[in-house]
Protein backbone atom coordinates (compact mmCIF):
# COMPACT_ATOMS: atom_id res chain seq x y z
CA UNK A 1 0.00 0.00 0.00
CA UNK A 2 1.01 3.39 -0.68
CA UNK A 3 1.18 6.46 1.61
CA UNK A 4 -2.39 7.29 0.14
CA UNK A 5 -3.70 4.37 1.14
CA UNK A 6 -2.40 4.22 4.85
CA UNK A 7 -3.75 7.82 5.26
CA UNK A 8 -7.44 7.13 4.08
CA UNK A 9 -7.05 3.68 6.39
CA UNK A 10 -6.17 6.02 9.23
CA UNK A 11 -8.96 8.39 8.49
CA UNK A 12 -11.20 5.27 8.91
CA UNK A 13 -9.94 4.14 12.04
CA UNK A 14 -9.23 7.42 13.55
CA UNK A 15 -13.21 8.28 13.27
CA UNK A 16 -14.51 5.12 14.07
CA UNK A 17 -12.35 5.02 17.67
CA UNK A 18 -12.57 8.58 17.91
CA UNK A 19 -16.57 8.30 17.68
CA UNK A 20 -16.55 5.33 20.56
CA UNK A 21 -16.19 7.68 23.61
CA UNK A 22 -18.54 10.40 22.69
CA UNK A 23 -20.89 7.87 21.70
CA UNK A 24 -20.65 5.90 25.17
CA UNK A 25 -20.51 9.48 27.21
CA UNK A 26 -23.77 11.05 25.70
CA UNK A 27 -26.07 7.32 25.39
CA UNK A 28 -24.49 7.92 29.80
CA UNK A 29 -25.24 11.47 29.53
CA UNK A 30 -29.17 11.34 27.74
CA UNK A 31 -29.59 8.20 30.10
CA UNK A 32 -29.20 9.52 33.29
CA UNK A 33 -30.91 13.23 32.26
CA UNK A 34 -34.43 11.13 31.17
CA UNK A 35 -33.75 9.34 34.71
CA UNK A 36 -33.26 12.89 36.08
CA UNK A 37 -36.79 13.76 34.82
CA UNK A 38 -38.76 10.83 35.65
CA UNK A 39 -38.19 10.98 38.92
CA UNK A 40 -38.25 15.00 39.01
CA UNK A 41 -40.64 16.28 35.84
CA UNK A 42 -41.18 19.57 36.85
CA UNK A 43 -37.01 20.22 37.22
CA UNK A 44 -37.21 19.34 32.73
CA UNK A 45 -36.17 22.24 31.95
CA UNK A 46 -33.59 22.81 33.59
CA UNK A 47 -32.21 19.41 33.40
CA UNK A 48 -32.54 19.64 29.49
CA UNK A 49 -30.54 22.73 29.19
CA UNK A 50 -27.70 21.28 31.03
CA UNK A 51 -28.05 17.77 29.16
CA UNK A 52 -27.90 20.09 25.90
CA UNK A 53 -24.55 21.55 27.31
CA UNK A 54 -22.97 18.28 28.09
CA UNK A 55 -23.99 16.86 25.05
CA UNK A 56 -22.21 20.24 22.90
CA UNK A 57 -18.98 19.33 25.23
CA UNK A 58 -18.67 16.03 24.78
CA UNK A 59 -19.69 16.01 20.80
CA UNK A 60 -16.65 18.01 20.52
CA UNK A 61 -14.24 15.13 21.24
CA UNK A 62 -15.62 13.12 18.12
CA UNK A 63 -15.49 16.69 15.99
CA UNK A 64 -11.60 16.09 16.88
CA UNK A 65 -11.48 13.02 15.60
CA UNK A 66 -13.25 14.33 12.40
CA UNK A 67 -10.69 16.88 11.91
CA UNK A 68 -8.17 14.78 12.09
CA UNK A 69 -9.72 12.39 9.89
CA UNK A 70 -10.40 15.14 7.07
CA UNK A 71 -6.96 16.46 7.72
CA UNK A 72 -5.77 12.80 6.69
CA UNK A 73 -7.78 12.58 3.88
CA UNK A 74 -7.05 16.18 2.51
CA UNK A 75 -3.60 17.14 3.44
CA UNK A 76 -1.40 13.53 4.18
CA UNK B 1 -17.71 4.86 -4.70
CA UNK B 2 -14.87 3.88 -7.72
CA UNK B 3 -16.86 1.02 -9.10
CA UNK B 4 -20.60 2.37 -10.58
CA UNK B 5 -20.89 4.66 -13.31
CA UNK B 6 -20.75 8.31 -13.65
CA UNK B 7 -18.34 8.30 -10.37
CA UNK B 8 -15.96 11.10 -12.36
CA UNK B 9 -18.62 13.09 -12.56
CA UNK B 10 -20.39 12.60 -9.50
CA UNK B 11 -18.11 13.23 -6.42
CA UNK B 12 -20.07 15.23 -2.88
CA UNK B 13 -16.83 16.76 -2.17
CA UNK B 14 -16.60 18.50 -5.17
CA UNK B 15 -19.53 20.54 -4.36
CA UNK B 16 -17.95 22.21 -1.12
CA UNK B 17 -15.31 23.43 -2.76
CA UNK B 18 -16.75 25.48 -5.46
CA UNK B 19 -18.31 27.48 -2.61
CA UNK B 20 -15.22 29.79 -2.29
CA UNK B 21 -14.86 30.49 -5.88
CA UNK B 22 -15.98 34.33 -7.44
CA UNK B 23 -19.52 33.98 -8.78
CA UNK B 24 -20.46 35.78 -12.09
CA UNK B 25 -23.05 37.86 -13.38
CA UNK B 26 -23.40 37.78 -16.97
CA UNK B 27 -19.91 36.57 -17.54
CA UNK B 28 -18.65 39.45 -15.42
CA UNK B 29 -16.66 37.50 -12.36
CA UNK B 30 -17.31 39.68 -9.24
CA UNK B 31 -13.62 38.58 -8.03
CA UNK B 32 -12.22 41.58 -5.42
CA UNK B 33 -9.21 42.07 -3.57
CA UNK B 34 -8.66 44.59 -0.94
CA UNK B 35 -4.94 44.54 0.06
CA UNK B 36 -4.57 40.66 1.22
CA UNK B 37 -8.05 40.12 1.98
CA UNK B 38 -10.13 38.27 -0.79
CA UNK B 39 -14.02 40.40 -0.96
CA UNK B 40 -14.90 37.92 -3.64
CA UNK B 41 -18.83 37.50 -4.05
CA UNK B 42 -19.12 34.26 -3.93
CA UNK B 43 -21.67 31.76 -3.21
CA UNK B 44 -20.74 31.70 0.63
CA UNK B 45 -21.40 35.40 0.69
CA UNK B 46 -24.42 35.13 -1.09
CA UNK B 47 -26.08 32.68 1.45
CA UNK B 48 -24.73 34.85 4.38
CA UNK B 49 -26.65 38.29 2.65
CA UNK B 50 -29.88 35.87 1.91
CA UNK B 51 -29.73 34.82 5.95
CA UNK B 52 -29.59 38.37 6.85
CA UNK B 53 -31.86 39.98 4.92
CA UNK B 54 -34.27 37.58 5.91
CA UNK B 55 -34.25 37.41 9.38
CA UNK B 56 -33.97 40.88 9.52
CA UNK B 57 -36.74 41.66 7.38
CA UNK B 58 -39.23 38.79 9.10
CA UNK B 59 -38.07 39.83 12.66
CA UNK B 60 -38.22 43.59 11.92
CA UNK B 61 -42.05 43.29 10.06
CA UNK B 62 -43.22 40.75 13.09
CA UNK B 63 -42.08 43.09 15.72
CA UNK B 64 -43.83 46.60 13.78
CA UNK B 65 -47.50 44.97 13.29
CA UNK B 66 -47.54 43.51 17.00
CA UNK B 67 -50.76 43.98 18.22
CA UNK B 68 -52.62 43.81 21.84
CA UNK B 69 -54.90 41.15 20.48
CA UNK B 70 -51.94 38.83 18.93
CA UNK B 71 -52.89 36.43 15.74
CA UNK B 72 -51.18 33.14 14.89
CA UNK B 73 -47.85 34.75 13.62
CA UNK B 74 -47.41 37.45 16.28
CA UNK B 75 -48.26 33.80 18.89
CA UNK B 76 -45.63 32.13 17.48
CA UNK B 77 -42.64 34.92 17.26
CA UNK B 78 -43.96 35.68 20.92
CA UNK B 79 -43.03 31.85 22.30
CA UNK B 80 -39.95 32.16 20.18
CA UNK B 81 -39.20 35.38 22.13
CA UNK B 82 -39.84 33.82 25.24
CA UNK B 83 -38.10 30.80 24.83
CA UNK B 84 -34.61 32.49 24.06
CA UNK B 85 -35.22 34.62 26.79
CA UNK B 86 -36.11 32.26 29.87
CA UNK B 87 -34.84 28.99 28.28
CA UNK B 88 -31.71 30.04 26.58
CA UNK B 89 -30.55 33.34 27.70
CA UNK B 90 -32.57 33.21 31.35
CA UNK B 91 -31.47 29.87 32.42
CA UNK B 92 -27.64 30.13 32.37
CA UNK B 93 -26.64 33.60 32.59
CA UNK B 94 -26.48 35.88 35.56
CA UNK B 95 -30.24 37.46 36.25
CA UNK B 96 -29.09 41.01 36.21
CA UNK B 97 -26.82 40.89 32.49
CA UNK B 98 -29.64 38.67 30.64
CA UNK B 99 -31.27 42.48 29.61
CA UNK B 100 -28.04 43.17 28.58
CA UNK B 101 -26.68 40.03 26.82
CA UNK B 102 -30.59 38.47 25.06
CA UNK B 103 -29.97 40.77 22.26
CA UNK B 104 -26.63 39.30 20.97
CA UNK B 105 -27.33 35.14 21.79
CA UNK B 106 -31.07 35.65 20.23
CA UNK B 107 -29.12 37.08 16.80
CA UNK B 108 -27.02 34.28 16.83
CA UNK B 109 -29.89 31.78 17.58
CA UNK B 110 -31.87 33.44 14.54
CA UNK B 111 -29.03 33.76 12.42
CA UNK B 112 -27.64 30.02 12.82
CA UNK B 113 -31.04 28.67 12.67
CA UNK B 114 -31.66 30.27 9.51
CA UNK B 115 -28.48 29.73 8.28
CA UNK B 116 -28.78 26.61 8.83
CA UNK B 117 -32.53 25.73 7.69
CA UNK B 118 -31.74 27.93 3.91
CA UNK B 119 -28.79 25.25 3.24
CA UNK B 120 -31.85 22.72 2.51
CA UNK B 121 -33.41 24.86 0.33
CA UNK B 122 -32.49 24.52 -3.34
CA UNK B 123 -31.82 28.26 -4.34
CA UNK B 124 -30.74 28.47 -8.67
CA UNK B 125 -27.48 30.63 -7.79
CA UNK B 126 -26.31 29.70 -11.14
CA UNK B 127 -29.66 32.35 -12.39
CA UNK B 128 -27.29 35.01 -12.08
CA UNK B 129 -24.86 34.25 -14.63
CA UNK B 130 -25.87 34.21 -18.15
CA UNK B 131 -25.70 31.50 -19.23
CA UNK B 132 -29.34 30.76 -17.80
CA UNK B 133 -30.79 31.12 -21.14
CA UNK B 134 -28.87 28.15 -22.50
CA UNK B 135 -28.50 25.94 -19.87
CA UNK B 136 -31.28 24.52 -16.86
CA UNK B 137 -30.87 26.50 -14.00
CA UNK B 138 -28.84 24.42 -10.88
CA UNK B 139 -30.59 23.70 -7.76
CA UNK B 140 -27.91 23.36 -5.72
CA UNK B 141 -27.76 23.59 -1.72
CA UNK B 142 -25.28 24.76 0.29
CA UNK B 143 -25.29 26.12 3.98
CA UNK B 144 -23.06 29.15 5.01
CA UNK B 145 -22.26 27.17 8.37
CA UNK B 146 -20.73 24.66 6.08
CA UNK B 147 -18.11 26.44 5.87
CA UNK B 148 -15.42 26.91 8.47
CA UNK B 149 -14.78 30.93 7.69
CA UNK B 150 -18.21 31.65 8.69
CA UNK B 151 -18.11 29.18 11.92
CA UNK B 152 -14.70 30.74 12.92
CA UNK B 153 -16.01 33.92 12.35
CA UNK B 154 -19.16 33.68 14.53
CA UNK B 155 -16.64 31.85 17.31
CA UNK B 156 -14.41 34.62 17.40
CA UNK B 157 -16.92 37.12 18.25
CA UNK B 158 -18.67 35.36 20.62
CA UNK B 159 -14.80 34.87 22.54
CA UNK B 160 -13.79 38.36 22.22
CA UNK B 161 -17.55 39.36 23.45
CA UNK B 162 -17.02 36.87 26.76
CA UNK B 163 -13.15 38.62 27.77
CA UNK B 164 -14.72 42.15 27.14
CA UNK B 165 -17.48 41.17 29.16
CA UNK B 166 -15.62 39.52 31.91
CA UNK B 167 -12.97 42.28 32.09
CA UNK B 168 -15.60 44.79 31.96
CA UNK B 169 -17.50 43.92 34.73
CA UNK B 170 -14.71 42.14 37.24
CA UNK B 171 -11.93 44.86 36.09
CA UNK B 172 -9.24 43.37 33.94
CA UNK B 173 -6.80 42.61 36.63
CA UNK B 174 -9.41 40.46 38.94
CA UNK B 175 -10.79 38.90 35.90
CA UNK B 176 -7.39 37.17 35.08
CA UNK B 177 -7.08 36.39 38.72
CA UNK B 178 -10.33 34.40 38.26
CA UNK B 179 -8.79 32.30 35.87
CA UNK B 180 -7.08 30.74 38.66
CA UNK B 181 -8.76 29.30 41.50
CA UNK B 182 -7.77 31.03 45.29
CA UNK B 183 -6.90 28.17 47.15
CA UNK B 184 -4.04 27.04 44.32
CA UNK B 185 -0.48 26.34 45.75
CA UNK B 186 1.72 29.73 44.58
CA UNK B 187 4.05 27.85 42.18
CA UNK B 188 0.88 25.96 40.98
CA UNK B 189 -0.65 29.12 39.57
CA UNK B 190 1.19 29.73 36.72
CA UNK B 191 0.54 26.38 35.27
CA UNK B 192 -3.18 26.34 35.89
CA UNK B 193 -3.20 30.27 34.02
CA UNK B 194 -1.25 28.77 31.28
CA UNK B 195 -3.74 25.54 31.42
CA UNK B 196 -6.74 28.16 31.66
CA UNK B 197 -5.96 30.14 28.58
CA UNK B 198 -5.25 27.27 25.99
CA UNK B 199 -8.82 25.74 27.47
CA UNK B 200 -10.23 29.17 26.52
CA UNK B 201 -8.59 29.23 22.42
CA UNK B 202 -10.43 25.25 22.40
CA UNK B 203 -13.73 27.09 23.60
CA UNK B 204 -13.25 28.57 20.23
CA UNK B 205 -12.08 25.80 17.97
CA UNK B 206 -14.98 23.07 19.84
CA UNK B 207 -17.52 26.23 19.35
CA UNK B 208 -16.40 26.31 15.74
CA UNK B 209 -15.75 22.97 14.52
CA UNK B 210 -18.94 21.62 15.89
CA UNK B 211 -21.18 23.86 14.00
CA UNK B 212 -19.46 23.54 10.56
CA UNK B 213 -19.02 19.76 11.00
CA UNK B 214 -22.55 19.13 11.47
CA UNK B 215 -23.63 21.18 8.78
CA UNK B 216 -20.98 19.66 6.31
CA UNK B 217 -21.42 16.56 7.25
CA UNK B 218 -24.94 16.80 6.71
CA UNK B 219 -25.04 18.20 3.21
CA UNK B 220 -22.47 15.26 2.30
CA UNK B 221 -24.32 12.89 3.95
CA UNK B 222 -27.59 13.87 1.87
CA UNK B 223 -24.82 14.51 -1.50
CA UNK B 224 -24.14 11.12 -0.93
CA UNK B 225 -27.56 9.67 -0.82
CA UNK B 226 -28.29 11.99 -4.04
CA UNK B 227 -24.95 10.81 -5.70
CA UNK B 228 -26.24 7.11 -4.97
CA UNK B 229 -29.43 7.20 -6.93
CA UNK B 230 -27.47 7.76 -9.77
CA UNK B 231 -24.62 5.69 -9.35
CA UNK B 232 -26.17 2.19 -8.22
CA UNK B 233 -29.90 2.58 -10.54
CA UNK B 234 -28.18 1.82 -13.76
CA UNK B 235 -28.42 -1.69 -12.41
CA UNK B 236 -31.45 -2.09 -10.19
CA UNK B 237 -33.79 0.73 -10.81
CA UNK B 238 -36.40 0.11 -7.97
CA UNK B 239 -33.48 1.09 -5.53
CA UNK B 240 -33.92 4.44 -6.83
CA UNK B 241 -36.97 4.34 -4.06
CA UNK B 242 -35.25 3.21 -1.19
CA UNK B 243 -32.49 5.62 -1.69
CA UNK B 244 -35.22 8.84 -2.51
CA UNK B 245 -36.34 7.25 0.88
CA UNK B 246 -33.04 7.97 2.78
CA UNK B 247 -32.72 11.18 1.32
CA UNK B 248 -36.17 12.94 2.65
CA UNK B 249 -35.11 10.91 6.19
CA UNK B 250 -31.74 12.47 6.24
CA UNK B 251 -33.39 15.66 5.17
CA UNK B 252 -35.98 15.34 8.15
CA UNK B 253 -33.17 14.71 10.60
CA UNK B 254 -30.90 17.69 9.38
CA UNK B 255 -33.85 19.73 10.33
CA UNK B 256 -33.73 18.67 13.86
CA UNK B 257 -29.59 19.25 13.50
CA UNK B 258 -30.09 22.81 12.26
CA UNK B 259 -32.44 23.51 15.34
CA UNK B 260 -30.36 21.53 18.02
CA UNK B 261 -26.91 23.04 16.95
CA UNK B 262 -28.39 26.57 16.37
CA UNK B 263 -29.19 25.84 20.36
CA UNK B 264 -26.30 24.48 21.59
CA UNK B 265 -23.92 27.69 20.21
CA UNK B 266 -26.47 29.95 20.77
CA UNK B 267 -26.75 28.29 24.73
CA UNK B 268 -22.51 27.83 25.01
CA UNK B 269 -22.32 31.44 24.08
CA UNK B 270 -24.59 32.43 26.59
CA UNK B 271 -22.38 29.77 29.18
CA UNK B 272 -19.01 31.36 28.32
CA UNK B 273 -20.27 34.93 28.72
CA UNK B 274 -21.90 34.42 32.00
CA UNK B 275 -18.96 32.14 33.25
CA UNK B 276 -16.59 35.18 32.59
CA UNK B 277 -19.70 38.28 33.86
CA UNK B 278 -19.70 36.05 37.23
CA UNK B 279 -16.68 34.04 38.16
CA UNK B 280 -17.15 30.78 40.21
CA UNK B 281 -14.07 31.14 42.01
Amino acid sequence: MDNKAFALLAAGIAMGVGALGPGIGIGYLVGKSVEGIARQPEASGDIRTTMFIGIGVTEAVALYALVIAILLIFVA
Amino acid sequence: MSEGAGAEQLNPADEFEHALNPLSIGGHELSFHLGPFDMSINTVVIYLWITAILVAVLFIGLARVAKVLPDRKQVAFESLYEFLRDGLVGSVMPANVVKTWFPYIATLFTFILFSNVIGLVPIPLSLLDESWAHYAPEFKTYAATSNLNVTLALALMTFFLTHVAGMKANGALKYFKGWVPDTAPGFMKPFLFILHAISEIFRVVSLSVRLWANMLAGHIMILVFYSLIFMLTVEIAYLAILLEGGVIAISLFEIFVAGIQAFIFAILSAVYIGGAIHQEH
